[in-house]
C-alpha cells in the first residue's frame, strides 16, 4: 500500500536490494499458510509504520471508537487499544503477534507468582524464568544467526566441520521491535520482585502495558510503574493534551521525511559502496547520516509520544536534543533516555555501577555499553560502536578528574566558546562512531581508511550537497530556537491562528520534501 | 478555560488551513499544466512564448520522445528554413521522454484545446512504442497517471490504460496535491534537492524552440558501448518481438484523423538509429505502420539510416552534431516542402 508520503521498505540493516528480496521472500513465506482474516488485514496496514495512509485510517478510527466509548468505561477503552494494538502487530505478523501476547501472558502469570511467593528464593527463581524466557525468545529470533555464524566461522577457521550452511540475513525474520518489549518484560519483572512495583492484577492492562501499539515496535521503553497506573486513570477529553500530541505528532512526522528521508538519499548510497566515491563525500555522508539517525530514531518517539497523548497516555520523551550535548556523558542523557536509563538502572548499577574502585566503574561502563551496542544489532560493527562509545565514557571520566584539579582548564572549558568547542567535538567523534552503526564492520573500516587518507579520486555525493547545508542550518536554528527558551515563550504567545497555521505549513512541508522512496525506521530491527 | 479554548481553536485551524492549502494547491495544479504536468507545461509555455514573440510565422511542431527531444534543433532549422528555402516558420521540438503515439494523441488534444494550431505536424513513430504488448499500449508503464488532467484516464483507458489506477491517482492528487504533485512543485523551486529520477524538469533545460541539447555531448566509445548495452536491455526484448497490430497503431491512426478534422499536414517521422539499434528489430516488423501510412495518405519521413553511430549517445539519443544533420536533412526533405506558402499560413 502507498503511503501518505512515501513507500517504504521493512527493516533496516540490510541492503536495499536485500531488504527487499527479504521482505519479498518472508512475505511469501508468512502469508502462504495464515487465515484469509490476517492476509485481509495485511492488505489494510501492510506495515507497522506511524507515516502511512494506512495506519493514519487504523489511528481515526481507533481514536474515534476510543472517545465514543463512555469514560467511566475504562476496562474497555483498555480492551479496545488491546484489540487494536494486537491488530496493528498482526497486521504485519500475525504469528509473532500470537508470540509477543504469549510471553507478554506468561510474564504477567510469572509476575503475579513473584509477588505471592513468600520464600524469598521463589521468588527470585521466578524473576530468573521470566528473564531467560525473554531473554531465550530475544536470542533465537535476533542473535540465532549471529552466533550460529560466528560457530561456523570459528568451525571453518580452525578446520572442523560445522555440518551446517551459514544463514543469510534473509533466512532469518526478526520480530518488530522485539529489543524494546523484552527489556519492558524484563524490568517488569525486576521492578515486581525487587518490591517496586506491585504485580499487576489485570491482564488486560498488563498486556497493554507490553502491546501498546505508540511504543510497540521502536519504544520510548517504557516503565510499567510510569504506565500500569496510567491504565487506571479515567481519561478525559482534553483539548491542550490533543493539541500536545497532534504537535509532536507532527514534529515527528516533519523530521522523519522532511529531514531523515532527506539525508537518506544523500548517505545511503555512499555508504553502501564507499569504495566509489570520494573523501569529500564520504564525510558530507557521514554527517548526513549522523542527522539521519538523530532526525529518524527522534521523529519515531516524537510521532509515538504524540499518539500516545492522543490517547490520554503519556510516554517517556526518548531525545533532549543530545547533538547539543557538552560530552559523551552527557550525550548519552540526552540520547533514547529510555535506554541508557534502562541500561543504568538495570545493568550498570546491578553490575556495582560506580561504587567500586576506578577500574571496577570503567569495567561496567565498558560491559554497559558493550552490551548495548549488541542490543542494536547482532553483528560485530554494532559491539564495535557500543565499545568506542564506552572508551569514550571512559576517557571522559578520566578526563573529567584530571579537570578537576586544573580550576583554570574547567573554567576555560567552561567559557562560551569552550563549550562551543566541547559541542563541536562531542559531535564529531559521536559522528565518527555512527560509521560503526550499520551492519557490514568491513565498509565502515573502509569509511574511515577514506576519509583519513589522502584525497582519492570518485564519484562525489549523489545530490547536490546545498540541501544537505541547509538541512543542518535548519536543524542547528531550531536547536537554538528552542535551547534559548524562545520557542517556548513564542508558542505560549502566538495566537491560535498563527500556531494552526504552522501546525498545517509543517506537515504541508513535511509531505513535499518527503522522497519517493521512503526509508524504514532505523531502530525498527532493534 | 482560555487555554483549552486556545488549543482548540489552534487544531482547528490547523485542519482547515491544511485543507485550504490543499484545495488551493489542486485547483491551481488544474489550471497550470506546470505543476501537474512540467514535461508537457514547460514546453507549451516556451510553445507560447515563441509564438507571441512571431505571431506571423506558421508553425510547424513536431511530437515526440526524449528521441526527439535531442534531434530536432529548431532555431537552426528556423534559419535553415530561412537561408535555403526563403519560408519563415516557427519550428518547435515538443518532445518529451518517454512519450508514444497515446501521449502525442493526448498532448495534441490538449494544444488544440489551448489554441495551438499547427500548420505542419511532424510525428515521430517510435517502433518500441508501437508495441502491442498484451493488448496495451507500452508506454502505459512509463506515464505518470498523476499528469491526466480530467476526463484524460477515461480517454486513455481505450488504449489499455487501467483507467481505475488513473482515477484513483487523479483523485488522490486532488485531495492530497502535497503529496501526489510534489515533485513537479519542488523541482521549481529546489531542484537540486531532488533525485534525477523525479525531478520532471527535463523540458525547462530546453532552448526556446524546445531542443534539448545534450549535456555531455564528448562520449567516449566505452561510455557508448555502456550507453548502448543499457538501451538494448530497455528496448531490446519488445523489439525483438515486435508486434505493431495494437492500441498504439490505433492511436497513431486516431492521431491521423484528429489532424484530418483540423485540416493540419502531419508527417510521420522515423527518426535516426544507429546501426546497432536497428539490427534489434527486422524491416517487415514496420509493414503495419507503412501500411497505416499509406491508408491515411500521409508521408512516412525514414532517417533511421541517414546518421552514423558515431553521432549518437547510444545508438539512438543524437549528440548535437547529429542533431544538426538530422535537422537539415528533415527541413530540405519534408517541411520545406509540405509547408505552406507564407501567405496562406497567414
Amino acid at each position: 500500500m502507498e503511503t501518505l508520503f512515501a513507500a517504504t521498505n521493512g527493516p533496516a540493516g540490510l541492503t536495499a536490494e536485500q531488504m527487499q528480496a527479504a521482505l519479498k521472500a518472508q512475505e511469501t513465506a508468512r502469508w502462504a499458510g495464515e487465515w484469509s482474516y490476517f492476509r485481509e488485514l495485511h492488505t489494510l496496514l501492510p506495515e507497522p509504520f506511524f507515516q502511512t495512509q494506512g495506519f493514519l485510517l487504523f489511528l481515526l478510527a481507533v481514536g474515534i471508537v476510543y472517545w465514543l466509548v463512555p469514560r467511566r468505561w475504562n476496562t474497555v477503552r483498555v480492551l479496545l487499544l488491546l484489540v487494536a494494538s494486537f491488530h496493528f502487530y498482526a497486521a504485519w505478523n500475525a504469528a509473532l503477534a500470537f508470540l509477543v501476547t504469549a510471553t507478554a501472558t506468561l510474564d504477567y502469570f510469572l509476575a503475579r507468582g513473584i509477588d505471592s511467593a513468600k520464600p524469598r528464593r521463589l521468588k527470585l527463581g521466578l524473576m530468573i524464568v521470566s528473564i531467560v524466557m525473554n531473554l531465550g525468545v530475544l536470542a533465537y529470533f535476533k542473535y540465532r544467526g549471529f552466533f550460529l555464524n560466528e560457530l561456523h566461522n570459528f568451525l571453518t577457521t580452525f578446520g572442523g566441520d560445522p555440518n551446517y550452511s551459514k544463514l543469510s540475513p534473509l533466512d532469518i525474520l526478526v520480530p518488530f521491535g522485539i529489543s524494546f518489549y523484552t527489556f519492558e518484560a524484563i524490568s517488569y519483572a525486576v521492578d515486581v520482585y525487587r518490591g517496586k512495583v506491585k504485580a499487576e492484577r489485570s491482564l488486560p492492562h498488563f498486556l497493554l502495558f507490553i502491546l501498546f501499539f505508540p511504543h510497540l515496535v521502536a519504544g520510548p521503553i517504557v516503565r510499567a510503574g510510569d504506565f500500569l497506573r496510567q491504565t487506571r486513570r479515567i481519561k478525559r477529553w482534553n483539548w491542550v493534551r490533543m493539541q500536545v500530541g497532534v504537535q509532536f505528532f507532527l514534529l515527528g512526522v516533519f523530521k522523519k521525511l522532511a529531514i531523515a528521508d532527506r539525508m537518506a538519499l544523500y548517505c545511503d548510497p555512499v555508504l553502501a559502496n564507499p569504495e566509489g566515491y570520494n573523501a569529500s563525500a564520504i564525510w558530507l555522508a557521514v554527517l548526513a547520516y549522523s542527522v539521519r539517525i538523530y532526525a529518524d530514531f527522534s521523529g519515531y518517539s516524537d510521532m509515538a509520544v504524540g499518539i500516545a497523548h492522543l490517547f490520554g497516555y503519556k510516554l517517556t520523551i526518548n531525545f533532549n536534543m543530545p547533538y547539543l550535548s557538552a560530552n559523551v556523558s552527557e550525550f548519552w542523557k540526552r540520547w533514547h533516555i529510555s535506554l541508557s536509563t534502562w541500561l543504568r538502572d538495570y545493568l550498570y548499577i546491578p553490575l556495582g555501577g560506580s561504587r567500586g574502585s576506578s577500574f571496577a566503574t570503567d569495567r561496567n561502563l565498558m560491559i554497559t555499553m558493550l552490551l548495548g551496542g549488541l542490543w542494536h544489532g547482532a553483528t560485530w560493527s554494532y559491539v564495535v560502536w557500543g565499545g568506542l562509545h564506552g572508551i569514550l565514557l571512559v576517557s571522559h571520566r578520566h578526563f573529567r578528574r584530571w579537570c578537576d584539579m586544573r580550576p583554570r582548564v574547567t573554567a576555560a572549558l567552561e567559557t562560551h566558546v569552550g563549550t562551543a568547542f566541547r559541542i563541536a567535538s562531542t559531535f564529531f567523534v559521536v559522528s565518527l562512531c555512527w560509521v560503526f552503526f550499520r551492519p557490514d564492520l568491513d565498509k565502515a573500516l573502509i569509511i574511515l581508511e577514506r576519509m583519513f587518507t589522502i584525497p582519492q579520486l570518485g564519484e562525489t555525493l549523489p545530490l547536490h550537497n546545498r540541501g544537505l547545508w541547509y538541512t543542518v542550518l535548519f536543524l542547528l536554528g531550531c536547536h537554538l530556537l528552542v535551547a534559548s527558551g524562545l520557542w517556548k515563550k513564542l508558542s505560549e504567545r502566538l495566537p491560535s491562528g498563527v500556531l494552526g497555521f504552522g501546525y498545517a505549513l509543517t506537515l504541508t512541508t513535511a509531505m513535499t520534501l518527503a522522497p519517493q522512496q521512503g526509508a524504514a525506521f532505523i531502530y525498527f530491527t532493534f | 478555560m482560555r487555554t483549552v479554548n486556545r488549543s482548540r481553536r489552534t487544531l482547528v485551524w490547523c485542519c482547515l488551513l491544511f485543507l485550504t492549502g490543499q484545495g488551493m494547491w489542486s485547483t491551481v495544479a488544474e489550471y497550470v499544466p506546470k505543476l501537474r504536468d512540467p514535461s508537457y507545461g514547460d514546453k507549451l509555455t516556451k510553445l507560447q512564448r515563441r509564438t507571441r514573440a512571431f505571431p506571423d510565422r506558421p508553425l510547424v511542431l513536431m511530437l515526440g520522445s526524449s528521441r526527439t527531444g535531442y534531434a530536432l534543433d529548431g532555431l537552426s532549422a528556423e534559419d535553415r528554413l530561412y537561408c535555403a528555402h526563403a519560408k519563415r516558420a516557427i519550428v518547435f521540438n515538443f518532445g518529451v521522454p518517454a512519450a508514444g503515439p497515446v501521449t502525442h494523441l493526448l498532448y495534441l488534444r490538449r494544444l488544440l484545446g489551448a489554441a495551438v494550431k499547427p500548420n505542419l505536424l511532424l510525428v515521430e513513430v517510435m517502433p518500441a512504442l508501437l508495441h502491442n504488448d498484451a493488448g496495451k499500449a507500452l508506454e502505459r508503464s512509463f506515464f505518470v497517471p498523476e499528469r491526466f488532467f480530467g476526463g484524460e484516464a477515461a480517454f486513455v483507458a481505450d488504449y489499455g490504460f487501467d483507467e481505475s489506477a488513473a482515477g484513483r491517482a487523479r483523485l488522490h492528487s486532488l485531495l492530497l496535491p502535497a503529496d501526489s504533485l510534489r515533485f513537479p512543485a519542488s523541482a521549481r523551486i529546489a531542484p537540486s534537492w531532488l533525485p534525477w529520477q523525479v525531478r520532471y524538469d527535463w523540458s525547462r533545460g530546453a532552448d526556446a524552440c524546445g531542443w534539448n541539447r545534450i549535456q555531455h555531448p564528448d562520449v567516449t566509445e566505452e561510455q557508448r558501448a555502456r550507453y548502448t548495452a543499457s538501451a538494448r536491455s530497455e528496448y531490446g526484448k519488445t523489439l525483438g518481438e515486435l508486434d505493431l497490430e495494437g492500441p498504439a497503431l490505433r492511436a497513431l491512426g486516431d492521431l491521423a484523423a484528429l489532424c484530418r478534422q483540423h485540416s493540419i499536414p502531419v508527417v510521420f517521422v522515423l527518426l535516426p538509429e544507429g546501426p546497432a539499434f536497428r539490427s534489434w528489430y527486422s524491416d517487415t516488423a514496420l509493414l503495419p505502420l507503412r501500411h497505416l501510412s499509406s491508408t491515411a495518405d500521409i508521408q512516412l519521413f525514414d532517417a533511421r539510416a541517414c546518421i552514423e553511430e558515431c553521432r549518437f549517445a547510444d545508438s539512438h539519443h543524437l549528440l548535437p552534431d547529429g542533431s544538426a544533420s538530422f535537422t537539415r536533412s528533415l527541413i530540405d526533405a519534408v517541411v520545406a516542402e509540405k509547408l505552406p506558402p507564407e501567405s496562406s499560413a497567414k
